[in-house]
């Protein structure tokens, strides 16, 4: 009955959600405890902290003298932000069920001592009498910091007298008053900066502006980049300037800046990254292979071309690996690429250009890959597929093949070979005359430079005529 | 004077690692429950290769109904294994509170922590006998759980389904079951666990535990040197049992079988 009787005592507190003013003023730092007997911290963001263990409690704190007491309702007021870890240095810690032991570091960080020489060094010849067990179910309070292999990583004194109290220890801060509307200061001196191009390459000229406004006016403006005065207006609000990024580029980010000195003499300075854009991609440079997917042990010729830009020089780089240079101030370069890999492996090919203000664009990627040998392309065609008994037809037989055409032959329905020829021309053959009608069959068959062959076949109707 | 012959115990195991006795068989995997020899603490084993505790009897009860099919392994294999944190009350079981806040929370899947806003609903969820269905969460294991939003009408909650909607404590802590991970351990206590089993398509991912170094090597599969928490991962798309060893030390064998 009891129980019934605190439940719904319980749902009262809830249904009044009174703020939580306390008899005893109690702030941050504080031990606190209701009628219960547990006692808390009370950290600096308003929670309370649990100390799940004595031993944790008394690795801060020598009893329990200062500890106030707090209503039961006040005390439920204040949410449990977590628990208190042991305090740095004091003790070494493990859990039962492992052997490694711990030093404790700022934050409930702990760092396995890895050997008993340092455990010495550390915490003396009786060290094992320093370390506490942590029951394994407040393991998961503490992170897992690095090693201590060496008695150089720590010093259980100095991590001792760091932590000075427990909201350091957990880095716990004041969370800000509800924000009241700060007071908005007349709104005084606007300065806008611009730039024509915030990405630039290396020789591009961009143009910076700037316009600024205050009631009583504008004395003066300067334009920066980096420390370099690019150029200054004075007595007027707007300002505009050109600056050549320099051709040679040491640092691929610049500053630039515009200072602003109004009539009341105060001053405003507003800042824009400019990053340097070294190797544009896409930007007029053009890249083709004659053949993107080859065959084991061929190559293929690339070609980088720019045709819109002043070209002093075009480099052809395979896998980043520069390849060939062109420099006689063609727009076209040309590299025959042998990759040289296995069946299905690839390159990568790309082309850098430079212009004559050494100003550098580089093409897209280009991936040549190396496939299987594919067979060749085989037709095998007769002039008339109806002839008459007696006549004679002439038999042709085409192929193609990426790789070019060894030979090409013509069969006859036993496969014996009728004609034989080299290369890639065509082969025509002259079949018949027949005696009787019926159907014969023919075949064409080809064989690539890497032996891969291909064959086709026709038939040719021998009729009566009438 | 117990806490002194602990700790030498403790350092007459470091000693004792330089020994090879033989790495102890050890078959578990996600899923199984574990207990050291001497220890009476039982542990759920997940897919990252670590174990979880369950802080106080009623949390195991929430999820199991009695201590059958646990795996016994011994103290040192049991040490190998990294603590990964707390297991929290199965979600919708029970309600639960602390002592020293009024606020009674229904428990969600995760671990999440959501305050009843009245008794009626508290009664609407759990029936009239309502108010027995609450445990006490000691103070410190109140961390181990995150706050949820209000519970502000009994429809937003419905314990059954809740309760059924988490099969098991890695489903509730969402775990990837596409996972397992074994500890590197020393040449006593070898891979734990040494012998498991996944499903087709699991990534295996190994972490050295030890602080001397091992090299894994298997049919089909090699390791760099894994040093002091290195990690080394493997995902087996075929059926069958992978027997493994560790270049360095011979006598550390183990296997991976790998199922449909």
């Amino acid at each position: 009955m009891k129980f019934i009787t605190n439940l719904i005592a319980i749902f009262a507190l809830l249904v009044l959600t009174a703020p939580p003013a306390s008899a005893e003023t109690i702030s941050s730092g504080d031990l606190i405890k209701a009628s219960g007997s547990a006692v808390y911290y009370y950290g600096a963001d308003g929670k309370r902290y649990v100390f799940p263990t004595e031993k944790t409690f008394f690795s801060w704190y020598d009893n329990f003298d200062t500890v106030k007491t707090i209503s039961d309702g006040d005390l439920a007021m204040l949410p449990i932000g977590g628990n208190v870890t042991y305090r740095p240095g004091v003790r070494m810690v493990k859990i039962t069920t492992d052997p490694k032991t711990y030093a404790v570091d700022t934050g409930g960080v702990l760092r396995h001592i890895t050997s008993e020489s340092v455990a010495i060094i550390l915490y003396g010849d009786n060290w094992n009498t320093k370390v506490d067990d942590i029951p394994d179910a407040f393991f998961t309070n503490y992170t897992m910091g690095d090693p201590i292999t060496n008695s150089a990583d720590y010093n259980p004194a100095e991590a001792m007298a760091a932590a000075t109290e427990i909201n350091a220890d957990k880095n716990l801060t004041t969370p800000p008053d509800d924000p009241e509307d700060p007071e908005t200061p007349p709104s005084a001196n606007t300065v806008q900066f611009g730039v024509s191009d915030s990405t630039p390459r290396p020789g591009d000229v961009i143009t910076l502006s700037v316009t600024a406004d205050q009631e009583e006016g504008v004395d003066e403006i300067q334009i920066f980049v980096d420390e370099i005065l690019v150029t200054t207006c004075t007595s007027n609000n707007t300002c505009t300037g050109d600056y050549q990024i320099p051709v040679i580029v040491d640092d691929t980010t610049r500053t630039a800046r515009a200072i602003v000195t109004f009539i009341n003499d105060t001053q405003l300075s507003q800042e824009i990254e400019l990053q340097i854009d070294e190797n544009a991609v896409g930007n007029g440079v053009y890249i083709y292979a004659d053949r993107t997917v080859i065959k084991e042990g061929q190559s293929t010729g690339v070609t980088v071309d720019a045709p819109d830009i002043a070209v002093r020089r075009i480099e052809i780089f395979v896998d980043n690996m520069g390849q060939k240079v062109c420099e006689s101030g063609i727009r076209t370069c040309q590299l025959s690429v042998a990759p040289g890999g296995s069946i299905g492996s690839s390159v990568t090919v790309h082309g850098l250009v430079t212009d004559d203000l050494g100003r550098t664009y580089r093409s897209e990627n280009l991936v040549i890959s190396i496939a299987e040998n594919d067979s060749p392309l085989v037709t095998i065609q007769p002039d008339k597929n109806t002839i008459y008994t007696g006549e004679t037809v002439n038999v042709t037989v085409e192929a193609s093949d990426q790789d070019g055409i060894q030979y090409i032959e013509i069969l006859d329905s036993s496969r014996q070979i009728l004609k034989h020829c080299d290369g890639a021309a065509p082969c025509t053959y002259q079949v018949g005359p027949w005696a009787q009608t019926g159907s014969y069959t023919f075949y064409g068959l080809a064989a690539d430079t890497q032996n891969a062959t291909e064959e086709q076949s026709t038939i040719i109707d021998v009729i009566n005529p009438n | 004077m117990k806490n002194i012959i602990a700790a030498l115990s403790c350092i007459a195991l470091i000693a004792g690692m330089m020994l090879p006795l033989g790495a102890s068989a050890t078959a578990f995997g996600p899923g199984s429950l574990i207990k050291g020899e001497s220890f009476s603490a039982v542990y759920y084993f997940a897919e990252d290769g670590k174990r979880y505790v369950f802080p106080n009897e009623k949390t195991y009860f929430t999820w199991y109904e009695n201590f059958d099919n646990i795996t016994v392994v011994d103290d040192r294999t049991l040490g190998t294994i990294p603590i990964g944190g707390n297991v929290t009350y199965k979600p919708g079981v029970k309600m639960v509170k602390i002592t020293t806040d009024p606020t009674v929370y229904v428990v969600d899947v995760g671990g999440v922590l959501r305050p009843i806003a009245s008794e009626q609903i508290a009664e609407t969820l759990y029936n009239i006998n309502w108010n027995q269905q609450i445990d006490d969460i000691p103070d410190a294991f109140f961390i181990n759980y995150t706050m949820g939003s209000d519970i502000d009408a009994a429809a937003e909650f419905k314990p059954a389904d809740v309760a059924n909607s988490v099969s098991n404590i890695s489903e509730n802590k969402g775990f990837d079951s596409s996972q397992a991970a074994i500890s590197i351990g020393d040449t006593v206590t070898g891979f734990v666990p040494s012998s498991i089993t996944v499903e087709v398509g699991s990534t295996v991912t190994w972490t050295n535990q030890d602080s001397k170094p091992h090299k894994i090597k298997g049919e089909g599969f090699q390791s760099p040197t894994l040093e002091y928490k290195d990690t080394y991962q493997r995902t087996f798309n075929q059926v069958g049992s992978f027997e493994y060893y560790d270049e360095f030390n011979e006598g550390m064998v183990a296997n991976v079988s790998v199922v449909n």
